[in-house]
């Protein structure tokens, strides 16, 4: 809406340049996110629950369920102390047709911090003792040596849950839980008995099949179930294990 | 050159390292490269500085175990000793100088105004690729070493007396700076850090800054009497 112009009326005592008196007022800033004093945390942390070693593991399994079978293989490789380096190899091929995101050293470390491993390192030479333990003078230097590569041995806590670990006794409770599909399960372990097959392969015998329209299910399901009991193994195609055969 | 003048040079190549080793691991992350670098150093035992010894031998024991992991492992102890979750002022060792001698503890304050004026009067300005305030104590160990620098590159002209001005301003920034703060940044990275790296890295700090202190005190010794007498 415009002013007609005798409307408009100039303060003539107006000064653009003079001081805004409500500008000098101070102005209280709220502070967001700001302490005068520094939190004390740890008044408010509640403890961390302790575990025994066991449970440590089979939390560490519950966490991680798809690695769950790499984990306990390098457990049962280690039931002798084995060096480094041959127990990330032996990762490596168990991980060959499996790909992870982790690391041969991450799961290492995973299972050492859940006490399922533990590093050795080498044992020093009695000579060498006896040199080290004569030395009075401290170096003028230190100097950072190359540590002779250890070795990794399971815990006895490891071992006993790898021998806990009924797979066969899992496949039976799996085939009495799931009755109702018995005979798809039993189809599939020798359809990938006589040859390794494909996911492909697998859906065409299972997925027609008037058992599975309802409740709907489809061929991945069943070998999703059979694989967690080491029944079926992936190696760029499905086949069945010793496990699986047991049922046949 | 006499011998005097070849060790006080040797002194002066150390300080250029330890001054440019500090600022690195202030600066950034350890990478693979400087880890191997300092896995190759050797670490005095008996510098006559305990807090320099402290550091020494525990950057010695944690390098001498180091594993696949370990450059996470600092880059993790990195990011808790320096930038912290960013709750409050207190949650973390910020390596500034404004966050020390404000009363907020805030970034760019006085001291960052300051110290920046003083890189500019030395002819010094920050990289374009550093984001930070200038203030960062990565920045005032460097302009240390710059200092260093030149007074080497004067003592080797012969210019004597161009070499004192340097040695006064090396003085003058460690007390006005450097050690107006850095006690308090070490304090909280004792309380931060998990590895005994970044705790050794605060050990190396302040007893470097100490025992430079010590050398400058000695070799500005009659220019420091001239000040004193001055005043009075």
């Amino acid at each position: 809406m415009k002013l007609a112009p005798e409307e408009f009326e100039l303060d003539e005592d107006f000064d653009p340049l003079a001081d805004d008196e409500s500008e000098e007022e101070e102005e209280e800033i709220e502070l967001v996110g700001f302490v005068e004093q520094p939190l004390d945390q740890t008044e408010e942390a509640p403890p961390e629950p302790e575990y025994t070693p066991e449970e440590k593991i089979t939390l560490l399994f519950e966490k991680m369920p798809g690695r769950k079978k790499v984990l306990l293989e390098i457990i049962n490789f280690c039931r002798e102390p084995q060096p480094v380096s041959a127990v990330d190899d032996k990762v490596n091929v168990l991980q060959e047709h499996n790909f992870s995101v982790y690391t041969p050293v991450v799961l290492r470390q995973l299972l050492e911090e859940a006490g399922a491993l533990e590093y050795l390192e080498v044992e020093q030479d009695d000579a060498e003792e006896d040199a080290s333990s004569a030395e009075v003078e401290e170096p003028e230097y230190l100097e950072v040596k190359e540590r002779p590569e250890g070795s990794w041995v399971a815990t006895a806590a490891a071992l006993s849950i790898v021998e806990a670990e009924n797979p066969l006794q899992d496949l039976k409770d799996l085939l009495e839980r799931d009755a109702k599909y018995l005979e798809i399960y039993i189809r599939i372990l020798n359809f990938c008995n006589e040859t390794p097959r494909t996911k492909k392969d697998i859906d065409a015998i299972v997925d027609d099949d008037p058992l599975v329209q309802e409740p709907r299910r489809f061929g991945g399901y069943f070998v999703d179930r059979l694989e967690k009991c080491d029944a079926l193994a992936w190696s760029e195609k499905w086949s069945t294990t010793d496990v699986g055969r047991s049922v046949l | 050159m006499t011998e005097q003048e070849i060790t006080l040079e040797s002194i002066i190549e150390g300080r250029i390292s330890t001054y440019g080793m500090l600022a690195r691991l202030y600066r950034v992350e350890v990478d693979q490269e400087f880890l191997d670098e300092m896995r190759g150093m050797r670490f005095p035992t008996n510098t006559g500085n305990s807090n320099v010894d402290t550091g020494y031998k525990l950057f010695h024991s944690y390098l001498s175990n180091t594993w696949e992991r370990t450059i996470t492992e600092l880059a993790v102890d990195y990011a808790r000793v320096f930038i912290g979750h960013g709750m409050n002022a207190y949650s973390a060792a910020y390596p500034f100088e404004s966050v020390h001698t404000s009363t907020r503890r805030l970034l760019m304050q006085d001291a960052r105004d300051e110290v920046l004026a003083i890189y500019r009067a030395a002819g010094i300005a920050k990289s374009d690729s550093w984001k930070e305030g200038e203030d960062h104590i990565a920045l005032e160990l460097e302009f240390e070493q710059v200092l260093c620098t030149r007074t080497l590159e004067a003592l080797r002209e012969g210019d004597e007396e161009k070499a004192v001005t340097l040695f006064k301003q090396q003085y003058n920034f460690l007390q006005d700076h450097l050690l107006n703060w850095v006690p308090m940044l070490i304090a909280e990275i004792e309380k931060f850090a998990k590895t005994d790296f970044y705790k050794a890295l605060g050990k190396l700090t302040i007893g470097f800054l100490e025992t430079d202190q010590e050398f400058l005190e000695d070799i500005l010794e009659d220019e420091l009497e001239k000040m004193v007498e001055a005043e009075e």
